[in-house]
């Protein structure tokens, strides 16, 4: 049950958001929104957990989280990509302590149950003395992720196994994520393990930046135009499409500042133009082929970045695919995960450039990188206040300036400049939604969820 | 993989997971030659001859599952006694 004050917070906040265009402040640092939020946003939405290239053998596993839950994604015996819950069933420790390695067995560290990467449990230590081989192994498997789904090499999960399929939850966007995920034969591998780093900051800021906020470039990052890092024209995040589509995703889609030649398709090798020219439909072609900037949220938090910056003032702009994971570990505190991607089958010299112009500019030690999340952190401390929280924040950007753009060749509901605030309310009235709607009196129940495991099991044993 | 040695020099192949740590070593006594492997933190070896080398190729995942029924060794063959059956004898 939600406390009646967050709920009127809540219900407000729903009616502004459409109404006056504002948010209220409160959804950003306060201890019991956050507690609401694990349930009500977490507990229901696909939540990403790895990209396929990082488990590419039988044995190989990694551990990622769905808000505090973590799971055991590994690729088992058999190459089937698995999701279990990381927590012994005997006493509820954690079975594999390593983030990721090779097993096709795990043994747990407190009394030695060992499961098999199918989640089975296979052994029991002193069987007989201590069971008198009465235990039915069969009943103990590890939890499987209620639902586990894979979109074009990416591995969501999600602890409501009532929700709509990944396909339906993706929708619309699916249009948008192929024209990075799909745009060649062999597809993308992520290039060594994810960088991760704790920002006392809430996840929603830099899920509501990549989702819509070009407006920030011109102030937060003057000094990367100004070191030549980024193109001479401070407004270049202006010339873009503004897009979004149902469950809170959304994109922008930046082309060319005016007067500003540059290279088609971001840039990319002739063998990946030649193949996307081929993969993608034409719709999705035309939409790509001025491109120098994406940047995008999967709600909840995952973002994607697919940028065409250089690695210094004198080299030429190469394009980098990011995609990053605003992982909530507080209402004031997150973990970011950032993952490097690039196509298979790009020619070396790229894979090269691309990973270089990543680390320096979105990469941790990366110099937009810092320049946001000092603004992050800053905001959380701010309205983590007790007058600051009761504040609404102004999310007005293209009132009366801007309709939907009609000539826009992809779905979602469309906007002609990448400065406006659409996707960013879009995202915020979705939140605010799930935030309101009780869960479904069975889901979080034990014995649906067992059942529901049971299924999993049986699934994956046919 | 590390390789160490052992006291005459000889290469031992050690891998690890994060679950357990094993060795491998090659072993000949005139005619005979065996691979040693063994598991320092349990305790175990054995001493494996080509044609039970062979037979581990056509293994099924299922088999090692099996073998792992008892994950700290073999216990089962043990006799457990209850404590107060060792009382008052001396
Ligand atoms: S908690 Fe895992 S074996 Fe006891
Ligand atoms: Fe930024």
């Amino acid at each position: 049950m939600l406390r009646d004050e967050l709920r009127q917070i809540l219900e407000k906040g729903l009616r502004d958001v459409e109404a006056d265009w504002t948010v209220p402040a409160a959804i950003i640092n306060d201890p019991e929104m956050h507690d609401a939020e694990r349930e009500r946003v977490f507990g229901r939405s696909w939540v990403f957990l790895a990209h396929e290239s990082e488990i590419p053998e039988r044995g190989d596993y990694v551990v990622r989280y769905i808000s505090e839950d973590q799971f055991i994604v590994c690729r088992d015996e058999d190459g089937e990509v698995r999701g279990h819950l990381n927590s012994c069933r005997h006493r509820g420790m954690q079975v594999c302590r390593a983030e990721m390695g090779n097993a096709s067995h795990f043994r747990c560290p407190y009394h030695g149950w060992t499961y098999n990467n199918k989640g089975s449990l296979v052994g029991v230590p002193a069987g007989r003395e201590a069971y008198g081989n009465k235990l039915d192994k069969s009943l103990w498997q590890l939890k499987p992720v209620p639902k586990l789904g894979t979109y074009k090499g990416l591995v969501f999960g999600c602890l409501d196994p009532d929700a709509p399929s990944l396909d339906d939850y993706l929708g619309d966007m699916k249009f948008y994520l192929d024209i990075v995920l799909d745009r060649s034969d062999a597809g993308l591998q992520v290039v060594g393990a994810p960088q991760r780093w704790v920002v006392d900051a809430n996840w929603k800021l830099g899920a509501d930046n990549f989702i819509g906020d070009a407006y920030h470039t011109m102030m937060t990052h003057r000094s990367m135009v100004e070191l030549g890092l980024a193109p001479p024209d401070p407004k270049f995040a202006l010339y873009g499409e503004h897009v979004h589509t149902e469950h809170g995703h959304g994109l922008g889609i930046i082309g060319p500042p005016p007067g500003i030649p540059l290279p088609e398709f971001l840039g990319m090798p002739e063998n990946i133009v030649e193949q996307l020219q081929r993969r993608l439909s034409p719709e999705q072609v035309e939409v790509f082929r001025p491109v120098a900037f994406i940047h995008g949220t999967v709600f909840p938090n995952l973002s994607i970045g697919n940028f065409l910056m250089s690695k210094d003032h004198v080299s030429p702009p190469t394009s980098f695919l990011t995609l990053r994971l605003w992982h909530p570990i507080g209402p004031d505190k997150m973990e970011i995960m950032s993952f490097f991607l690039v196509e298979k089958e790009a020619p070396d010299w790229y894979k090269e450039e691309s990973y270089q112009a990543y680390v320096r500019t979105f990469g941790i030690s990366g110099a937009f990188e810092q320049d946001d999340a000092e603004n992050w952190r800053s905001i959380t401390r701010v309205l983590g206040a007790q007058y600051a929280k009761k504040m609404e924040l102004n999310y007005q950007m293209g009132r009366g300036v801007y309709e939907p753009d009609p000539d826009w060749p992809g779905p979602g509901k469309a906007f002609p400049m990448d400065y406006a605030e659409a996707n960013q309310r879009n995202f915020m009235e979705y939140w605010m939604q799930l935030m309101v709607t009780d869960p479904a009196s069975h889901t979080g129940n034990g014995k649906v969820s067992d059942e529901a495991a049971a299924e999993a099991l049986a699934r994956a044993e046919a | 993989m590390t390789i160490i040695h052992n006291a005459g020099q000889d290469p031992i192949i050690q891998i690890a997971n994060e679950f357990t740590v094993i060795q491998v070593s090659y072993v000949s006594t005139g005619q005979r030659e065996r691979l040693l492997v063994s598991s320092p933190r349990l305790g175990f070896q054995t001493l494996l001859d080509p044609l039970q080398l062979e037979s581990l190729t056509w293994q099924p995942p299922e088999t090692y599952s099996k073998l792992l029924d008892t994950p700290y060794g073999p216990g089962a063959e043990l006799n457990a006694r209850p404590l107060s059956a060792l009382l008052g004898k001396d």
